[in-house]
């Protein structure tokens, strides 16, 4: 595998432990539509005799996935700055203007030394380093240089880790609010 | 039925047994279950509006699905209350109308062989474009080709075209998918979802292709390979091009609602380019080992011997079989036979090739027939033989001398 497939393998491995950890499931559940991955939130309801019933909520988060190292990034107050290949940029564009529920973009920040990607003790392993997710603005208009790069912001609010996973549906549908 | 009406009948479901609107904004409507169905007090569920987004059928079908599972019913029988298999198929089947040109034939009644031209056709087309479609979607999901292959032909085997309706006047008749059997045997849910629209998915795709504009022309072109139209069209073009019949698309009462005109040369030259190869990865080969009866009373030199698939699958006396071995060849007219013999290992390859291997020689032939790769291993084998036979004098030769030796020196038991 070259050093991008790696990358690429280890966001999704990232992304699914959280995902899985926190009890929701996640996958290829959709086809093509410029959607990598989509994470499925899993709720339950109270059913007579006292048990629980688990079942899928039917909200879910269509995903596109990116993995890049922290010599990429620039980090100022608040905001993470990424340069996205424009081709990337414009597909976001087109599937906010024709999938019928909102994409965003996730990206894997790792560390620059390839050595610190995974690391293995004896009695755990460790995988590093940042998750954070982004959605293009409505503003957003599509790049004329498919060749060319489009720096986007990214809040640092939308860090995806253990906490704020189970809130990561609501703030995705507060989005479809928003004018 | 359409993404549309599915949406119309989850929301009169949902209204029906007690959920209250909530809200909608341009993605959604949000309902919020009664309270004595045992949700968290949050909860609402998010049922999709953006009619004319591309996915809107896979959104609206996965919600129809979530309400389904809430009430531990499926979606046929939760909001048709459509329990029998026969109504489940032609509830999604597609409708064609066959009407004869010849018009002395007042009753339009078609010939036989135009039936049979029809079926075959949309049968073969229908099928490659199962594979086509599921290898670009799924090939991912599988350790290679010829796995994902195999995965799209057992797709098929337990989701094969029925006919679902027959009308004999005019020579009308609906075909469907099988979506209601071979649940159990489809292992991946995203496969099973894809099956159940695979029809209609086809039907948008192929049956009502654009074949008279450039856009529609350029959409095809975009969308497939040369190799992969030649598979999915060339059919369909074979049943609309007949100076026989008109084919029509109907509604499922047959009333006409679109005929397939014939579609100009120009265009099927433009979609599938002259010698436009076979796309040899659909194949799926397997090889068995089958017992067949010969009359060897008759003088006939020539004859095939025509297995159907199904005896090969079905027989007890039929097996699959991975390797041969070959315990003799023949030089010159005089047999030679080994102790121990020589094991062919029985594959294919990537591109659904032949692929035979040598293990003892270290050889692999690759060929596009049986009886090429027949002849490709005979003559392989001879000339590890005969090298043998003539010491290993040549030492440009001697690794394949040497293989040979380790062989033939200890396995030869009569020349």
């Amino acid at each position: 595998m070259t050093n991008n497939d790696i990358k690429e393998a280890l966001s999704r491995s990232y992304l699914a432990t959280i995902v899985h950890r926190c009890g929701h499931k996640f996958g290829s559940f959709t086809f093509d539509h410029g959607v990598d991955l989509t994470i499925q939130e899993q709720g339950t309801r109270s059913v007579p005799g006292g048990g629980i019933r688990f079942l899928q909520s039917g909200r879910s988060i269509d995903c596109q996935l990116k993995a890049t190292t922290e010599d990429q990034i620039t980090v100022s107050t608040g905001v993470i700055k990424y340069s996205l290949n424009n081709k990337n940029y414009n597909d976001l564009i087109y599937r906010r203007d024709t999938n019928s529920k909102p994409i965003v973009l996730i990206l894997f920040i790792l560390p620059q030394d390839d050595s610190h990607w995974v690391e293995c003790y004896q009695d755990r392993m460790i995988s590093q380093k940042h998750l954070y997710w982004y959605s293009i603005p409505k503003s957003a208009q599509i790049a004329t240089n498919e060749n060319s790069k489009t720096t986007i912001e990214i809040s640092d609010a939308n860090v995806i880790n253990l906490n704020t996973m189970p809130t990561l549906f609501d703030q995705i549908d507060a989005l479809t609010s928003t004018p | 039925m359409s993404s549309i009406e599915l949406y119309r009948t989850v929301i009169n479901f949902l209204e029906k047994t007690g959920w209250s609107h909530q809200g909608s904004n341009e993605y959604y409507m949000y309902y919020k279950p009664p309270a004595d169905m045992g949700f968290d007090e949050k909860y609402q569920l998010n049922v999709p509006i953006r009619f004319a987004a591309t996915d809107y059928n896979e959104s609206i079908n996965f919600i129809a699905s979530v309400v389904a599972d809430i009430y531990e019913s499926t979606p046929d029988q939760l909001f048709y209350d459509v329990t029998d298999y026969g109504s489940i198929l032609k509830r999604d089947a597609v409708y064609f109308k066959l009407a004869s040109k010849e018009l002395r034939l007042n009753d339009h009644s078609v010939n036989t062989i135009h039936v049979i031209t029809v079926l075959n056709n949309l049968i073969k087309s229908y099928e490659n474009y199962i594979k086509i479609s599921f290898r670009n979607l799924f090939s991912n999901k599988y350790r290679d080709i010829k796995k994902t292959i195999r995965a799209a032909n057992r797709l098929l085997e337990v989701s094969p075209l029925r006919i679902v309706d027959l009308e004999y006047q005019s020579f009308s008749f609906g075909v469907s998918v099988d979506t209601v059997m071979g649940k159990d045997a489809i292992a991946r849910e995203d496969v099973s979802r894809w099956r159940d629209a695979s029809l209609s998915q086809y039907s948008a795709e192929v049956l009502n292709a654009d074949f008279y504009s450039r856009e529609g022309i350029d959409h095809i072109k975009s969308r497939f390979t040369p190799e992969e139209r030649k598979a999915i069209y060339e059919p369909i073009f074979k049943a609309i091009n007949s100076n026989d019949y008109y084919l029509s698309l109907t509604d499922n009462e047959y009333r006409p609602k679109r005929r397939l005109n014939q579609i100009p040369r120009s265009t099927e030259i433009e979609i599938i380019p002259p010698n436009t190869k076979i796309d040899e990865s659909l194949r799926d080969i397997n090889y068995y080992t089958v017992v067949v009866t010969v009359d060897r009373s008759t003088n006939a030199k020539k004859g095939a011997v025509t297995i159907p698939r199904k005896v090969l699958e079905d027989d007890l006396f039929t097996k699959p079989i991975e390797s041969v071995e070959i315990d003799y060849i023949v030089d010159n007219y005089k047999v030679i036979r080994f102790q121990q013999p020589l094991k062919v290992g029985l594959d294919s390859d990537q591109n659904g090739f032949l692929l035979w291997n040598l293990e003892q020689f270290d050889l692999s032939v690759t060929a596009q027939s049986i009886a090429e790769a027949r002849s490709e291993l005979t003559s392989s084998i001879l000339k590890y033989y005969r090298l043998w036979k003539q010491g290993g004098s040549d030492f440009e030769q001697l690794e394949d001398y040497e293989r040979a030796a380790s062989f033939f020196s200890e396995n030869v038991i009569q020349e």
